[in-house]
């Protein structure tokens, strides 16, 4: 039975992927309304990741570590067997928790919440590169600085993602201290510009929109003092590292005492025309396509100023759009978006071991993004010639793994519906095995692009 | 059945589009004809085995066990060797096409690999400093000239506004002709899709070998990277990596891990040289480490995360046979915060010679745009004939 296009742009475009069972979940006889208010539960849905807290994962890391480094000062065979399998431990957890993000994503019920979750998540980026502690607040950094947030302000992400643990090791503003503060003084240490740098550059006004190198240092040394509790593995301001008095900052004086200072030049920026711009710029982009039309990025940009960067409506917004429902596939999948696709099309979840295997050798993993700046969320990044390959490589794999169990045609239309192409439609069923289907339907440029 | 469609029909496909093909360089274009080769050692190479400063009295002693035996070294020079593994490095040097960096460094001080990689490649004097790469900015300077990254992902030293093209190597590769024939007529009406996947048909033709192999081996990497940049149509300049260097317990000094690393990467440059042909004649190729590792064995018959370290510059275009080393010494006093070699060369004196000497970028693209953060650091003078 055929479809609603509407139902499918839900679940494709909207969420992570079509099935027969996110059909059915919508409703065979769903009216276009219907559909939307399907899309609008999910924003309000409070189902979330099983995994541990920031200050548990925290508290266990260090724990964990002070054994290790106990190992590693015996140096013997053993100890260093042991110390090698609790790095191993800790990363595997690490997988673990993205596979329990990966099923988050695969339900169609959250898919779309689940996007929006990824998107901010993807925003603010930490990567775990490097920084063996972020393995494990890496998932409940995203839960509890962005999915949490999500029916908030985006001032209020802003704060959560800026003083949560995982931020301020990250962009290490923890170890930043000012110049003229108690410890400043005392010891040779200094200034760490760099998250005062990639708040204004990447979280909220944009590069080039008109901040200048004195902005990055006033907001730098407002932020002096905000650090982790590293015993608790909480935010923690320590006067005894606060860069003393007033701060001019993007021609505004600021002289709060204290945690207030910073907070309040925050608050400002994330209220700042730019920000609001930037910001919305960047999410039609994630949402729509590489290019999105004027009149969607005209309408989010005037959501985000007359709401004050309320991200229900900003969200609800995308939902209302009609450029968001049209019948063409608009932008190419990621990585993760297109593995996300072919196991919710097979109905399959991966080992941690598979999952990481596969994402890794696409080039895109959650966490794990090369800097500050994030996974692309340019379609066009993800074209390149390897790419292709080893998609084609992947989707083979898989083809030879589950062709056998599916009817290539049949899985077409459950998981593209109006959109799987005559073109598309024409060589699954005159594919020459199941094999060859499998690896065409996942290959085909609706599957690619949503 | 291979992957490699018949020449035939893959020429048929193509007909229908146009300008596909072109990897990137075409030649009315250029500045220059010249190759360039980025090879990233991922991990931390340890300089004092590589090469090994055998004039140092402290050198023997500081190294117990680790040091590396004149008899099981090639000489450089009164101060310095290679490691035996080295073999064609070694050949490069004795016919004046090596340069060998001895106490080299990024201007990266702490000691994580993936700062110290970021700004490697990033061109700045900190990590995350920048969000594209050194070599991705000079290449949006030279219209022209194709970047090639080899492997899944592109690195940071790579990533950025300019254009670049991909390859990688794939042992799992065995897709079947008609497939791909499919594939190609399905992608008719998407011309990104169509590029990408002609791209890389194209470029595993080029390759040779249907695009088989593992992208894990080094020697044939090389190989495949060869073939495609001694092709006109191929790109002028590529980044390719060799990971596994980070050497913590049990290195080994004439056999083990470190030696077999060494043995590979001198493969690697044998199979560039063997392959690239009359081509290596306007190559250089720079082999570069993100630091140095610690001057005095650990505790695990390995060494930590160092600073100073050491580096190649090899290529028909090279002015070699030397080792350039400002040589801070091994004695107590002269190890940098008491246990590394004190670097006393900055990498970006020689990527700034490489751009400008060999790749021809303008001295105002690598003032403002390529190493804006380093201006005082002069380019070494001297590197290319």
């Amino acid at each position: 039975m055929a479809q609603s296009v509407e139902t499918y742009i839900a679940l494709m475009r909207f969420g992570y992927g079509a099935s027969a069972a996110g059909v059915s979940k919508i409703g065979a006889d769903a009216t276009p309304k219907d559909v939307k208010t399907f899309l609008r539960q999910q924003l309000v849905s409070k189902a979330a990741p099983k995994i541990g807290t920031t200050q548990e994962r925290a508290v266990a890391f260090r724990r964990k570590k002070e054994v290790e480094d106990a190992l590693r000062k015996q140096g013997d065979d053993d100890s260093q067997m042991m110390r090698k399998d609790m790095r191993r431990d800790r990363r595997d957890a690490f997988r673990e928790d993205m596979v329990e993000r990966l099923r988050m994503a695969m339900r169609p019920d959250l898919g779309f919440r689940e996007r929006l979750v990824h998107f901010w998540s993807n925003h603010f980026t930490i990567s775990v590169k490097g920084k063996q502690v972020l393995e494990g607040l890496a998932a409940p950094y995203e839960q509890e600085a962005i999915r949490s947030q999500l029916n908030g302000n985006f001032s209020e992400m802003l704060l959560a993602v800026t003083k949560h643990p995982a931020m301020q090791l990250y962009l290490e503003n923890n170890s930043s201290t000012g110049p003229n503060s108690r410890v400043g003084q005392r010891r040779n240490r200094g200034l760490n510009e760099n998250h005062a740098r990639e708040i204004l550059e990447l979280h909220t006004m944009g590069v080039g929109s008109g901040y200048t190198q004195a902005d990055v240092l006033a907001l730098a040394k407002m932020m002096t003092g905000w650090t982790v509790n590293n015993q608790e593995g909480v935010f923690r301001f320590r006067e005894n590292t606060h860069e003393p008095g007033a701060q001019k900052f993007l021609g505004k004086r600021y002289a709060q005492e204290g945690v207030d200072q910073a907070e309040a030049a925050l608050l400002d920026i994330a209220a700042h025309p730019e920000t609001a711009k930037f910001v919305t710029q960047k999410l039609a982009k994630a949402m729509h396509s590489d290019a999105p039309p004027k009149s969607l990025l005209k309408r989010l940009e005037k959501v985000f100023v007359e709401t004050k960067g309320d991200l229900p409506s900003l969200h609800q917004a995308l939902i209302e759009s009609p450029e968001m429902w049209t019948t063409q596939g608009l932008k190419l999948k990621s990585p993760i978006e297109v593995v996300t696709s072919m196991l919710i099309a097979l109905g399959q979840e991966p080992s941690a071991k598979q999952l990481y295997n596969e994402l890794a050798n696409l080039g895109e993993f959650p966490f794990m993004a090369p800097s500050p700046e994030g996974w692309s969320i340019d379609g066009s990044d993800w074209t390149t010639p390897s790419e292709i390959k080893l998609r084609l490589i992947l989707s083979d794999k898989l083809a030879r793994r589950f062709g056998k169990q599916v009817d290539p045609a049949a899985l077409g239309d459950a998981t593209l519906g109006p959109f799987l192409s005559a073109d598309t439609a024409f060589m699954l069923k005159g594919a020459s095995s199941a094999e060859q289907g499998l690896t065409l339907l996942f290959m085909a440029p609706e599957f690619q692009r949503r | 059945m291979a992957y490699s469609i018949s020449r035939r029909t893959f020429l048929g496909t193509l007909a229908a589009s146009t300008g596909v093909l072109a990897l990137g360089a075409s030649a009315a274009e250029l500045k220059s004809d010249n190759r360039f080769v980025f090879i990233i050692l991922r991990g931390a190479m340890d300089g004092l085995t590589a090469v090994p400063p055998l004039g140092d009295p402290a050198y023997a002693g500081l190294r117990g066990e680790l040091a590396v035996a004149r008899e099981n070294s090639l000489p450089l020079n009164s101060d310095f060797a290679l490691h035996q593994n080295l073999k064609n490095i070694h050949g490069l040097y004795q016919a004046d096409q090596a340069v060998v960096f001895q106490a080299i460094a990024s201007p990266y001080r702490q000691r994580s690999h993936f700062d110290a990689q970021d700004v490697l490649e990033n061109g700045g004097t900190a990590p995350l400093q920048m969000n594209d790469g050194w070599l991705n900015r000079a290449l949006l300077t030279l219209p022209g000239v194709g970047g090639l990254a080899v492997g899944q992902g592109v690195p940071m030293a790579l990533r950025g506004q300019a254009d670049i093209t991909s390859y990688v190597p794939a042992n799992t590769y065995r897709i079947d002709d008609e497939t791909v024939e499919r594939l190609l007529s399905m992608y008719e009406t998407d011309t990104e899709l169509f590029t990408a996947l002609t791209k890389s048909i194209e470029t595993d033709e080029m390759v040779g070998g249907n695009g088989k192999g593992n992208v894990r081996n080094a020697e044939s990497v090389s190989h495949a990277v060869a073939n495609l940049m001694k092709k006109e149509a191929g790109p002028r300049v590529a980044v390719m990596e060799i990971n596994g260097w980070d050497t913590h317990n049990r290195q080994g000094v004439v056999t083990g891990r470190l030696p077999s690393k060494l043995a590979e990467l001198d493969r690697a440059i044998g199979a560039l040289k063997k392959s690239l042909g009359d081509v290596w004649g306007t190559t250089a190729v720079l082999v570069a480490t993100e630091f140095g590792r610690t001057a005095k064995p650990n505790g695990t018959k390995g060494t930590d995360h160092g600073t100073g370290g050491a580096g190649f510059l090899l290529g028909g275009a090279v002015q070699g046979g030397r080792v350039i080393s400002d040589w801070p010494g091994l004695g107590e006093a002269q190890l940098y915060e008491n246990r590394d070699l004190k670097p006393t060369t900055d990498w970006h004196e020689v990527f700034k010679a490489v751009l400008s000497d060999h790749l021809k970028v303008s001295d105002a693209a690598l003032r403002h745009t390529v190493f804006p953060e380093s201006e005082a650091v002069k380019m070494m003078p001297g590197l290319f004939i």
